[in-house]
């Protein structure tokens, strides 16, 4: 089997698990996998994504079932503005159009907003 | 040495400290442009102080390599450095290498992910949109924004970041980023400079399209669509948005074509020379001059 990145195999295995309904054993997920991986592997994986909060999971039987904690394209999402969060970090160099507002300035611009839209 | 040694940087500092403070009432552009300088100055002139302080500390501890260090690096009173301002000073040096050094590693790894990333919009409903910087750069778009804004708003946003890849803003903020890490006071200092790039961008968005409410009411609905960032509000800093809005809603700046240009090339001068003064440049100049007229 073609070694791959942790991360990769992580990714695939949520994919995985999103196809099979969100809640899947660990020899049913394995034979979702491509190239076969060891029984062993896609139960560490398994275990460091519940340990990340990726995932519950429930005693059955012998094994586990585990299920998504999250939405997976919430998952990707998540990735991605890890990704990006040196954007809004004020020590990088990328600037983004705009950054996440704090509560209190959410209602300000609205009433920011509400003020204009009265006014014309 | 004497206490003069220090004054420069000393003079720069407050004045990075008074400009991050006092907001300016400069069109942003202008206003970019001088507090970029004052940042990069202050950054040279700590360098410079630091490093020369410690050359002289080190002539003062091994006299016989003091002969092979150029004459003009000596401050040139011969009096020894006591250990209590030359050790501070050879850590400081160490440590603004080292700070420049990791800052700038830093900005390679975050336009190296952000130029890989910019090859297709983001898989994310966040509307999201960055200006890369570079020859493989562009406008980095997610699906969330080309989905919920509509053709003129999408305008707005490309002519936002036309401006920053236009302007170079990624120098000013570069300029800003590494004076805030060198010396944290001038964290206000970064953040005005921060401020005044995007509303430069902002002012040039609104110059192109031709209607300031619509850059507002785009900057609004784009900020309005991220989700909320969590925690209490006060752990969090500004993030200038509602500054941004307001200031669009109101008149235009003025261009200040005349005081604009007037005060940056002042500052330019002033900021310039007190940097020289810690590059020992004077010093440099001086014994130029000497040899040329001995050479005469």
């Amino acid at each position: 089997m073609k070694r791959r990145a942790l991360g990769q195999l992580e990714a695939e295995v949520l994919a995985a698990l999103a196809s099979l309904g969100g809640s899947a054993g660990t020899a049913e997920l394995r034979s979702r996998l491509e190239g076969d991986p060891a029984y062993t592997t896609v139960n560490t994986i398994l275990f460091r994504l519940y340990e990340k909060g990726f995932l519950t999971r429930a005693r059955a039987g012998r094994h586990y079932r585990y299920r998504l904690a999250i939405d997976e394209s919430e998952f990707v999402a998540d990735r991605m503005h890890d990704h990006l969060r040196h954007a809004s970090d004020p020590g990088g160099v990328l600037s983004r159009f705009v950054q996440a507002l704090s509560a209190d300035e959410a209602r300000k611009l609205r009433e920011l907003l509400g003020r204009e839209g009265s006014a014309e | 040495m004497t206490w003069f040694t220090f004054l420069p940087l000393a003079i720069m500092t407050v004045l990075g400290l008074v400009l991050g403070r006092v907001p300016s009432a400069l069109h942003p552009s202008w206003s970019a442009r001088l507090l970029a300088t004052t940042a990069a100055m202050t950054v040279l002139a700590l360098l410079g102080t630091c490093f020369f302080v410690a050359v002289n500390y080190a002539a003062t501890l091994a006299p016989s390599a003091a002969a092979h260090v150029p004459e003009w690096a000596l401050f040139g009173d011969d009096r020894p450095l006591p250990a209590l301002v030359g050790v501070p000073a050879v850590l400081g040096t160490a440590a603004c290498f080292a700070i420049t050094g990791r800052t700038a590693l830093r900005w390679a790894g975050e336009l190296r992910g952000a130029r890989a990333a910019a090859a297709r919009p983001l898989e994310t409903e966040v509307p999201i949109a960055v200006a890369v910087p570079g020859r493989r750069g562009g406008v980095l778009l997610s699906r969330g924004l080309m989905r919920g804004l509509t053709p003129d708003e999408l305008q707005v946003v490309f002519r936002h970041e036309e401006s920053h890849l236009r302007h170079r803003h990624h120098r000013y903020l570069a300029a800003g980023a590494l004076a805030a890490a060198l010396l944290p006071p001038l964290r206000p200092l970064r953040d005005r400079l921060l401020l005044s790039v995007e509303r430069w961008a902002d002012e040039d968005a609104a110059e192109a399209t031709g209607d300031r409410g619509l850059v507002a009411r785009t900057i609004a609905k784009v900020a309005l669509a991220h989700p909320v960032a969590p925690g209490p509000a006060a752990a969090f800093a500004e993030s200038g948005v509602v500054h941004r809005v307001e200031a669009l809603l109101g008149t235009p700046p003025d261009k200040n074509a005349i005081t604009g240009p007037l005060l940056f090339v002042g500052n330019g001068f002033v900021t310039s020379s007190l940097t020289a003064a810690t590059l020992q440049l004077d010093h440099a100049v001086v014994s130029g001059l000497l040899t040329l007229h001995a050479i005469r």
